[in-house]
């Protein structure tokens, strides 16, 4: 069913999530022609790098995110895991105050 | 990459352990044909997750031919299928890899709480509305009602909604952990996170109604 959802392939042919079905590739492919052509992968002069640094299983987190959309990402960013309500608290009167 | 070419390079990875040399000659040709492709791919998807290094772009791109240099036979090219075909399935899969490495990435970055969620047998939350678009405009002109109202909704509604969409077509255990991970890095509950998606569902359709002649299909 979700193989024909024609939101899904404009947002695919768009870029904002994953191409994976053939027209929206193709399209994709069209709508940024040019753009693919000059980037340059960061492994481009030695692209076996990659084989000898390996995997990379873990993701840093953010903790200096700047300009966060809005708490929720900020929180996440800074900390990877959900501030406590007090905390959440005590940091919503210290921007207050500091508002001021 | 022509067919025969792509089957010799998969061939040579899966025999890496015999011919280390000529496995390396092969993985740099396949990088050089593939990378910047799945570089725009990542790029652009990192747009919809900005709460993350740039470098993320690096990491997943890394992992996925990682992922198709330690597996290579995983990806399938049917006998009658043409040069052009295997190309689109192949750039198809490589997504489907940096997709996954990206999700995976996040959930080991974001999810340390266990959520109580309830989504088994819910896969279906995670599609977009279906509808049928007329087929007498170009799909420019579609592209461009989407983006419309896609910037309607607020960053967060839109970050939140794009997350969703791309968490179709996956297994049961994916989507329960996609969920987890968005109620976490977006500081809100599961239930919050339907409503969002009922009411972005809710306005495309009748966006796209409003502008264009189609009829939404009833599911």
């Amino acid at each position: 069913m979700t193989k024909n959802n024609e939101i899904l392939k404009l947002l695919e042919s768009l870029g904002y999530i994953f191409p994976t079905n053939p027209e929206a590739i193709a399209e994709f492919e069209k709508r940024y022609k040019k753009e693919i052509s000059k980037i340059k992968p960061r492994h481009w002069d030695n692209p076996l790098e990659i084989l000898k640094k390996g995997r990379t299983e873990y993701l840093d987190v953010k903790n200096d995110f700047e300009n966060p959309s809005y708490e929720g990402l900020a929180q996440a960013a800074r900390h990877g895991k959900i501030i406590p309500d007090d905390m959440k608290k005590q940091m919503l009167e210290d921007r207050k105050n500091a508002k001021g | 990459m022509k067919k025969t070419e792509l089957e010799e390079t998969l061939l040579t990875f899966s025999y890496k352990e015999e011919n280390e040399q000529e496995a390396h000659k092969a993985f740099t040709k396949f990088y050089h044909e593939y990378s910047r492709y799945i570089y725009k791919v990542i790029i652009e998807a990192k747009k919809s997750a900005p709460y993350f290094y740039d470098d993320i772009v690096d990491i997943v791109a890394e992992n996925t031919f990682l992922t198709i240099y330690d597996n290579p036979l995983d990806f399938i090219i049917e006998e009658n299928d043409t040069d052009q075909v295997v190309d689109k399935k192949l750039k198809g899969y490589l997504a489907v890899i940096a997709k996954n490495e990206l999700k995976g990435l996040l959930n080991k970055g974001y999810c340390l709480q266990e959520h109580d969620l309830i989504l088994d047998n819910e896969e279906i939350f995670f599609d977009p509305p279906e509808i049928q678009l007329p087929a007498d405009n170009e799909i420019s002109v579609f592209q461009k009602i989407l983006q419309e109202v896609l910037l309607t909704f607020s960053e967060r509604d839109r970050l939140i909604l794009l997350s969703i969409y791309d968490c179709h077509q996956e297994g049961k255990k994916r989507p329960k952990e996609t969920m987890k991970w968005l109620a976490e890095v977006h500081n809100t509950s599961d239930m919050n996170i339907r409503k969002i998606k009922s009411r972005c569902d809710k306005k495309i359709i009748e966006h796209f109604e409003k502008t264009t002649t189609l009829k939404p299909v009833k599911r």
